[in-house]
């Protein structure tokens, strides 16, 4: 008797290639019901001067958002986004375009802008830390010309870490600095993704250099740049350890959460604004998501 | 209108030189070919023109004014690119725009020549498809259009009917040949497609390594071809190449080669005087060796050969014969689809002394003055 060979449908076939994503989706989807559901039973919890659990209470809910900490740190959270997106977005352009000119040297000046990256976090925030500190910093002893070859400017050193505005600054760069290699490499791939030809047909038309990049480089790489914008504002509201070395008193919503729970040992609240960063996330992305819709429609054609 | 002119134009890739010391100078409102094999530095010479790409040495007039040092956004050129090079996120019409928009053309103007441009290249309908939503044919003449609607003074086409199947290339053709007489315009088409260069250029400038080897009209450049490499280049099946030595035998002045005496008409015996006695390749085309059973169709200056038939191949109309002569020598011919030749036969063949060429082995030049 002849083998029958066993025939499976097109939808079945589908459903069977999806069958070796299914041990990474169960223990994702696992480990986001265990967290987001004790963070949610932690931040509706509260435990009296008794030290008895009361279940469900919105104590913790109400001390945070009465506490000017938690306003002034959602606030510091929502310039760190709304000012670092686009920095890192512009700086990752401009040196993904800086790359892409460098004709022969290509590889050797991609390689030197990824150093960044390979910089522990905590190593980069720290040389921060000791570049402004106050009143023996690096900073302060070259502008009071203390080393040789720059002459003085000031007489009297400058809390740098000490002004809000200074502190949360120093933070926001470091950060920048440190991550603008993930958007140079993306906006890299995609602006190596477009014909060279196109630009000189641009050319050839009478396109000038600020023309061929808002009618043509732009367009093109829509899709790294809402990538980039995607994943950078995401980062940026989840920020920790800039701010947590530079900003000082400056908390941003991913250092409080840090205070609350280990230094003031107040879990509750701690996870009410988890609870807060992970709704701001959440909305960000389907703003995002909308948003690409919009562009979309908006760039099909005319 | 303009006419351009390359005069000792040098360029060199990494020290490789590409073209060496070429002039060449194309009259306002010519069609000029360059034709040449793959490699030979045709898209070098045009970016050039176009200023994609600097020039080491020489100069380059356009209208009389040097160009060397014009940004390509700044020349009135427009080139149409192998690849097309039509923006993909751009429908046909805003392709089409493109250039305008960028020279702030008025949009009354504007809306004119795109309403001409999408008439005289046949794309109407298609104006809001993007460039991959139509056809390889319809994206070329997108191409045209685009460049066209610039009104360039001269206009650049860098092998654009390659990616074109026969039908839609022939077509096209015909298209651009009109496009030609209707705006006038000083077109450089560069292809490695002879029968391209033969049917639509004013003259075909031949390149072969960077050189200019022949720069004349299309016929001239079959009857007369200055170089060995122009006589192997062009024509088709290609040209039979033998050695032979240039000598007077009696009355008669011809090449003595391995499968005879092969006798110049009188007009060429004048004009290869000075090489008398010298080594020689001759060159014969296929079309000019014909066979013939009556005797009595023989010119005086036709050369009565033998030869042995070995491979047939049909090009439709007639055969292509491969046969060997004495010496080993193979030589191809045609013959007419009636002719009956049968394999392995010896067959006597004649070959048309009007239409023998004759080079220098060394100089690789035709040696007729
Ligand atoms: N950017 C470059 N760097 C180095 N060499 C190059 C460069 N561009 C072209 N060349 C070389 O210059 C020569 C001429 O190139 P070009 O593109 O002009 O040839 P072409 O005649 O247009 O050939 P084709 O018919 O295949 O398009 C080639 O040998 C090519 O390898
Ligand atoms: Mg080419």
């Amino acid at each position: 008797m002849a083998f029958k060979p066993f025939k499976i449908t097109p939808s079945a076939r589908r459903l069977l290639e999806l069958w070796p994503l299914f041990p990474a989706a169960v223990y994702l989807i696992g480990f986001l019901i265990v967290v987001v559901s004790y963070l949610f039973a932690l931040s509706f919890s509260f435990a009296d001067e008794h030290g008895v659990t009361i279940f469900p209470s919105f104590e913790s809910l109400r001390a945070v958002f009465a506490a000017p900490e938690f306003n002034s740190a959602f606030v510091n959270t929502i310039a760190f986004v709304a000012v670092g997106t686009p920095l890192e977005l512009i700086v990752g352009l401009a040196l993904a375009l800086l790359v892409y000119r460098s004709f022969h040297l290509r590889n050797i000046v991609r390689s030197i802008f990824i150093i960044p990256l390979a910089i522990p976090a905590l190593v980069t925030a720290t040389m921060l830390f000791i570049l402004f500190d106050f009143p023996g910093g690096h900073i302060n002893h070259l502008l009071m010309g203390k080393y040789c070859f720059l002459p003085a400017v000031l007489h009297n050193p400058i809390n740098w870490r000490g002004v809000k505005l200074l502190a949360l600054g120093i933070a926001l760069a470091g950060k920048v600095w440190r991550d603008m290699p993930i958007s140079m490499l993306i906006l890299l791939a995609g602006l190596n993704a477009i014909d060279p030809e196109l630009f000189d047909a641009a050319k050839t038309m009478g396109a000038g250099l600020r023309q061929r990049l808002w009618r043509i480089v732009v367009p093109l790489i829509l899709p790294s740049i809402s990538t980039v914008v995607l994943l950078r504002s995401l980062e940026m509201w989840k920020e920790f350890i800039f701010p947590f070395i530079l900003a000082g008193q400056n908390n941003l919503l991913g250092t409080l959460i840090e205070i609350l729970y280990n230094n003031w040992g107040n879990a509750g609240e701690a996870a009410v604004v988890s609870l807060t960063l992970v709704v701001c996330i959440v909305v960000t992305a389907l703003v995002y998501l909308v948003f690409i819709e919009f562009v979309k429609k908006l760039t099909a054609r005319r | 209108m303009a006419d351009v002119a390359l005069s000792h134009i040098y360029k060199s890739y990494d020290g490789n030189p590409v073209i060496a010391d070429l002039s060449l100078t194309v009259k306002s409102g010519e069609f000029v070919t360059l034709l040449g094999p793959s490699g030979c530095g045709k898209s070098t010479m045009l970016r050039m023109i176009a200023g994609l790409e600097s020039i080491d040495k020489g100069d380059l007039y356009i209208a009389g004014r040097r160009y060397n040092d014009i940004p390509a956004q700044k020349r009135r050129l427009a080139m149409v690119f192998q690849s097309y090079a039509l923006f993909p996120h751009m429908s046909v019409r805003e392709n089409i725009l493109f250039g305008l928009k960028i020279n702030k053309v008025a949009p009354a103007l504007m809306e004119e020549k795109f309403t001409w441009a999408i008439a005289l290249f046949g794309l109407t309908g298609l104006e809001r498809r993007l460039p991959k939503e139509i056809s390889g044919g319809q994206r070329q003449r997108v191409a045209l259009a685009r460049a066209l609607v610039l009104d360039p003074d001269v206009l650049l086409l860098d092998e654009p009917l390659s990616n074109l199947d026969a039908a839609l290339r022939e077509s096209a053709m015909e298209e651009l040949k009109r496009v030609h007489r209707s705006v006038g315009k000083t077109i450089i088409y560069v292809t490695h497609n002879q029968v391209e260069a033969m049917s639509m250029s004013g003259r075909i400038a031949v390149l072969a390594g960077g050189n200019l080897e022949q720069f004349a009209a299309p016929q001239a450049v079959y009857d007369d071809p200055q170089t060995l490499f122009t006589a192997g280049f062009i024509g088709s099946p290609p040209m039979n190449f033998l050695t032979g030595l240039l000598q007077t035998r009696g009355t008669e002045t011809g090449i003595a080669t391995e499968v005879g005496f092969i006798i110049l008409d009188k007009e060429r015996q004048v004009r290869c005087v000075a090489s008398l006695g010298k080594k020689v390749i001759v060159g014969i085309r296929p079309q000019n060796i014909s066979y013939t059973d009556h005797f009595s169709a023989r010119r005086v200056s036709d050369t009565s050969i033998t030869l042995k038939a070995e491979l047939f191949e049909t090009l439709g109309d007639r055969n292509l014969v491969v046969a060997r002569g004495a010496g080993d020598t193979v030589l191809r011919f045609l013959m007419k689809q009636d002719d009956d030749i049968l394999p392995d036969r010896q067959v006597g063949v004649f070959i048309d002394g009007r239409k023998i060429h004759v080079f220098d082995p060394d100089t690789r030049k035709s040696i007729f003055k």
